[in-house]
């Protein structure tokens, strides 16, 4: 810890520790207590748990397993009921959903505590978020600038929405920052204690969300540009044998830490003996599984990674290729097959605060008005800006499919640290005032939407209840108002019955019995019946199912909304 | 009590330095404790609902509220601000306020204020209104009201006990009065003793008031003699306004006059310690022997760790202090003699009531009448004296206690002592506080600390948490304030010094709170005092029903009503008459297995026999054959 010097400081200090972390827990926790659980979470959970109870990675591969590992934690301690019968053993089976179902059916109305308790054991993974970006600004840029950008992340909405859930995408975007800082602290100190650390960190990384594994090259580069005039001098002062040893600890420790995480589950397998799904992997046969590498010495050689880590790689990668199911893409109310290079842009444009946007513009003036060639300046803003450039390119050029802006989350970080060097004391003093206000700014818009924070649109495009005409999916339905929908039942009149036509994987009925199916094809020119009816947006816009039976109600005006998600419409007799 | 007080700086040891893991210690006990009660809500709401609803919706009283606090806490003691104006001027007011409060008379307006301030609350809560009832007119409700009721008659009348009914003695039992051929009520003589005056004059309940008042104003002055005025009227406010002492202020129960002899003992006991003037040792001495003959083992649990101290002093070397051997002889003397006088006093009542000076009238009921219900482990293979007499349901409520359920009860009723007497959190902040900074308080408060524990520890081999979940260790409650407050006194201290000034609005809403749950309802839950009235006073409630019917009931007098079992053998509480039986109407238990229609007509020729049964709640000249049912529901 840096000695706090001044009173200042010492708030600071304070405020982070003390007030921000309360707040983001806080804010979190509402957030995870309104929401129902969301189609990822059921799988998440599942597998999660079948972690626990047998050792083995065989669910929901496309995740590695530490987050669901810790999410299913407190629920394992319960003794939860458990159904594995669907279990596949083959190579592409993707039965995490339907698993995922079972688990809450056998769990009855325990399933909804369970979920609660899953989201809460996963925020210490996006309060590590505050502290980082709070230590690694204010390393950089000073005591204030940590404390804005320890504010950014507090109540970032992207952070709120998604923290409070128990997917990888903000325990990647934590621990990206954490294996980045933990490295970058390694080059600067050279000692075999921050080797380590940064290894631990790595791994630990890596077993959140495979993007990370985007950063590996960056790493490597930093490396190697560490043995040129790029280095700090501290690190030039150390031996080349000690620092190739200290790197050699590093790399050895996050490897083992990612075989942990895996149980060292078939150690010592050779790539050959694998079964692969994807066309990168398997090759272009006519198989549906294969191994471009048996039969060569690669496919000799034993795996650095656990098996089942490269065939989760391996099924990610089929699903962009789209081998795996049609994945419809929707931006700007248009749903297509494929997506768009500037999807993520707009989903930026329209998801981000706009008090956000204003920093980060400013944020690029400043920059740009106090560029310089240095070797410090470019090295220290290359930590920062090359990881969200690098991951918005790689999700850009993907354009297979165009679905989810939480993809971005594991550069989110580094971005918020960057628009805190508004914040250095060397800026004009209107210069930091603007900022702060704007700071303020971005508070309120936050708070305003809170606890619909997964469904944050900016007031530019109209808000949430506007969302669904810009984006669908986890952008804005992923399930999460089934809770608000039963809480609206609650206080209707007991013979109410709803027709619900819901994204989520979680049955409604199973909250109420008043929540009926109501199976519609789009071809049916009947005039709907009479009652109430409650459609997700998803469903709305017939997002996986193009021109499907629900469009008709994009023209009525929706008697309520529940959430941001949900619409609800009364058809007169 | 009007030697000037200590003074704080050289006799209490101040916490210098708070030690930040101590803090951080309470502070996760509070937020344990509250995350515990949040959580059971919110499970609740999701598996009943499958909804958590409006979060802000029927908040948990110990959780809801004081987790926010709770979250929040760390940045309160730990940011430090300047001094602000408001906060300059109320230390300078307080500051000349201290300086008053140096004199006796301040202090005694002060006590003067508190006690009134609880006879206030008393009333205000008799006033109340529960299900469209005024409180006042609810009580006495529980049966043990009554018999405590009727040992304040029977001292009226001069006597120890009352000759046996007129006949088939069996069916006049009424519940804790033993009904051989003598009836007296099980109780030690001290409630009886403190009820009678009050109760000649019509009006019981004032003496549990007057209790109150003793209660409160012995607290502020403990308050004083272990910290300052502001700790003493600090607690006192808050026992006052406690939901314990407002709901068991209401009832005709040992606890009040018991609390209140042991807050003047511990006054006396201090001032003795500190002046060695005769006097207060005999006023200790007296005031625990009242305790003792009302709640002998609370009487004893509270004053061992301050016996042990007094025999320390008594038989500690001469070299050791110079006070001489006829002093520490007639200090003994003063202590001994009304604790002595006492055990006459109860070994009289016994030899009157049970023939024998060491058989208590509690011990034989309970041998008689309810022998599960008796100390110690393993109560369940208790043998009845006489399994005729025995209560087979009552009886058999209580469970069987074993060592590994015995700390589970005893955890239940350490926690209900802190969520009647203020809330669960901020009591087991204090009680996890006063454990970890007992090393650095002072050795009166080191004591009470001792008290507490040695209280809760003594009816651990008790099978019932009690009433409220704790009544037994019901005089804890104001002691763990007391200690709660002297803590806090000395946390805003260091607080003040460190520049933490947050933590006093902090605290002051932390309190808020707690109060305010207690006393008002939020957000759809109820205020804890009217959970608790309804707790206590929804047993009684068919019975006094009954009795309301009975004063209106058109039957032909002179009349034996018989009251049949509704299966929990709780027919024996509607029992209350006269104790020389000079009633036109009697009331009895239904027993048809000793009495049938025909005896008891036999038995009583000149009275009408009615039945009443407290499913159909009508008087009916014959009686209603249904079967009994066990406590689970089933029928025997």
């Amino acid at each position: 810890m840096i000695p706090c010097e001044t009173l200042a400081q010492r708030r600071i200090v304070c405020l982070v520790w003390t007030l921000l972390l309360p707040l983001h827990l806080l804010l979190l926790g509402g957030i995870a207590l309104r929401m129902s659980p969301t189609s990822d979470e059921v799988a998440h959970l599942a597998a999660g748990v079948r972690y626990w109870e047998t050792g083995r990675v065989d669910l929901y591969q496309v995740n590695p397993p530490l987050v669901k590992a810790v999410a299913a934690l407190p629920v394992v301690w319960m003794h939860p009921r458990t159904n594995w019968s669907r279990i596949s053993t083959d190579p592409g089976a993707r039965e995490e959903w339907a698993i995922g179902r079972d688990f809450m059916v056998a769990n009855g109305s325990h399933t909804w505590w369970h979920f609660l308790l899953a989201r809460c054991a996963c925020f210490p993974f996006s309060c590590l978020g505050v502290l980082l970006c709070w230590w690694w600004s204010r390393e950089m840029f000073g005591p204030f600038a940590g404390l804005a950008a320890a504010t950014l992340w507090t109540f970032s909405p992207a952070i709120l929405g998604n923290g409070a859930l128990i997917t990888p995408d903000v325990p990647a975007a934590s621990l990206s920052l954490a294996m980045l800082f933990a490295f970058r602290s390694w080059l600067r100190s050279h000692t075999w204690a921050s080797a380590l650390l940064a290894g631990l960190c790595s791994g630990l990384a890596l077993l959140t969300k495979f993007t990370v594994l985007l950063w590996l090259p960056g790493l490597l580069v930093a490396a190697i540009l560490s043995q040129t005039r790029w280095s700090p001098t501290a690190w030039r002062a150390t031996s080349r044998n000690m620092q190739t040893a200290q790197f050699l600890l590093l790399v050895l420790v996050a490897l083992n830490v990612v075989w942990l995480g895996y149980n060292y589950e078939h150690i010592g397998e050779a790539l050959g003996q694998q079964d692969f799904v994807s066309n990168t992997l398997k090759g272009h046969v006519p198989e549906s599984t294969g191994n471009r590498f048996r039969g060569t010495w690669l496919g000799r050689l034993p795996l650095p990674l656990p098996p089942a880590y490269l065939q989760g790689l391996d099924l990610q990668r089929r699903d962009l290729e789209g081998r795996w199911r049609p994945l419809m893409s929707y931006m700007a109310g248009e749903s297509r097959d494929h997506g768009w290079w500037f999807y993520y842009l707009y989903a930026l444009a329209v998801k981000g605060t706009l008090a956000g946007w204003a920093l980060a513009m400013l944020t690029a003036l400043c920059m740009l008005r106090t560029f310089s060639h240095s070797i410090g300046f470019l090295r220290e803003w290359s930590w920062l800006l090359l990881p969200p450039l690098a991951l918005l390119t790689v999700l850009s050029l993907h354009t297979e499919f165009s679905r989810y802006l939480r993809y971005l989350l594991p550069a989110w970080g580094f971005a918020i640290i960057a628009v805190s060097s508004l914040f250095v004391a060397s800026n004009p003093r209107w210069l930091r005032h603007l900022a702060a206000s704007l700071l303020v700014l971005g508070v309120l818009e936050s708070v305003a939407v809170w606890p619909n924070s997964l469904a944050f649109f900016n007031v530019a495009v109209g808000g949430p209840l506007q969302g669904h005409r810009h984006l669908l999916d986890s952008n804005l339905d992923w399930g999460q108002d089934l809770y608000a929908l039963n809480d609206w039942l609650d206080g209707q009149p007991e013979n109410t019955i709803v027709h619900v036509a819901y994204a989520g994987v979680v049955d409604p009925q199973w909250l109420d019995r008043r929540f009926q199916p109501y199976t519609r094809t789009a071809n049916e020119t009947t005039p709907t019946p009479p009652g109430w009816y409650a459609i997700s947006a998803n469903q709305l816009h017939g997002y996986d199912t193009p021109f499907g039976p629900w469009h008709e109600f994009l023209n009525r005006a929706p008697t309520h909304r529940i959430g941001a998600s949900l619409f609800l419409f009364e058809v007169p007799r | 009590m009007n030697e000037a007080s200590p003074d704080v700086a050289t006799r209490c040891r101040q916490l210098r330095r708070w030690n930040r893991g101590d803090l951080l210690i309470v502070w996760l006990t509070g937020l344990l404790l509250a995350l515990h009660s949040e959580a059971t809500r919110l499970f609740t709401r999701l598996i009943a609902n499958h909804t958590p609803g409006n979060f802000w919706d029927e908040p948990a009283l110990d959780g809801t509220w004081p987790l926010v606090l709770l979250m929040i806490a760390p940045f309160c003691f730990t940011f430090p601000c300047s001094e602000p104006r408001c906060l300059q001027l109320l230390l300078q007011a307080h500051r000349r306020l201290a300086q008053q409060l140096k004199l006796t008379c301040v202090r005694w307006c002060l006590c003067t204020g508190v006690a009134l301030f609880s006879l206030a609350m008393d009333w205000s809560v008799s006033q109340r209104q529960l299900n469209n009832e005024r409180v006042a007119d609810l009580f006495p409700v529980m049966h043990d009201e009554f018999s405590y009721r009727f040992q304040a008659r029977t001292f009226l009348a001069g006597r120890w006990h009352w000759p046996a009914p007129p006949g088939a003695p069996e069916i006049f039992h009424q519940m804790h009065v033993l009904s051989d051929d003598r009836i007296a009520s099980r109780y030690f003589p001290g409630t009886g003793l403190w009820l009678a005056p009050w109760e000649a004059l019509g009006h019981p309940q004032l003496a549990q008031w007057l209790a109150g008042m003793i209660i409160a104003a012995g607290i502020f002055w403990l308050g004083c003699e272990l910290d300052s005025p502001a700790a003493g009227l600090l607690a006192s406010l808050l026992v006052s306004a406690a939901p314990a002492k407002l709901i068991i202020g209401q009832m005709l129960v040992a606890h009040p006059p018991t609390l209140a002899a042991l807050v003047i003992f511990l006054n006396a006991f201090f001032r003795w310690e500190r002046t060695r003037q005769l006097r207060w040792a005999a006023l200790a001495g007296s005031t625990l022997a009242f305790a003792m003959i009302c709640r002998p083992l609370t009487a004893a649990a509270i004053g061992l760790p301050f016996g042990l101290r007094t025999l320390a002093w008594l038989f500690s070397s001469s070299y050791l202090h110079a006070t001489p051997l006829q002093v520490r002889l007639r200090t003994a003397l003063a202590l001994g003699i009304p604790i002595f006088a006492g055990l006459c006093l109860v070994g009289w009542q016994n030899s009157a009531i049970t023939d024998s000076v060491f058989e208590t009238p509690y011990s034989r009921y309970t041998a008689l009448y309810t022998p599960r219900h008796v100390f110690g482990f393993h109560n369940g293979s208790a043998i009845a004296a006489a399994p005729e007499k025995v209560l087979p349901v009552y009886n058999a409520w209580a469970e069987n206690l074993t060592p590994a359920r015995a700390p589970l009860v005893a955890w239940r009723r350490l926690t209900g002592s802190w969520q009647w007497w203020l809330g669960a959190v901020p009591l087991g902040m204090a009680a996890v506080a006063s454990i970890l900074f007992a090393a650095r308080l002072n050795r009166n408060t080191r004591s009470l600390l001792w008290a507490i524990l040695v209280l809760h520890a003594a009816h651990i081999p008790y099978w019932l948490d009690g009433l409220l979940q704790h009544h037994y260790v019901y005089e804890s409650g104001p002691l763990w304030i007391l200690l709660g407050s002297v803590l806090t006194l000395q946390l805003f201290r260091a607080a003040v010094r460190n520049h933490h000034f947050l933590a006093l609005p902090w605290t002051l809403c932390f309190v808020g709170v707690a109060i305010a749950g207690n006393l008002c309802s939020i957000g759809n839950t109820p205020a804890r005092i009217d959970l608790g009235l309804q707790l206590v006073t929804q047993p009684g409630e068919v019975a006094r029903r009954f009795h309301q019917q009975l004063s209106s009931a058109a039957i032909d007098k002179p009349a034996l009503v018989l009251v049949e079992d509704a299966g929990q053998n709780f027919h024996a509480e509607f029992v209350r008459n006269h104790p020389l039986y000079r009633d036109d109407i009697w009331v009895a238990t239904d027993r048809p297995d000793l009495y049938s229609p025909a005896e008891l007509r036999r038995h009583f020729p000149d009275r009408h026999l009615y039945w009443w049964h407290p499913h159909d709640q009508r008087f009916l000249r014959e009686p209603i054959v249904t079967p009994l049912l066990s406590l689970n529901g089933e029928a025997r």
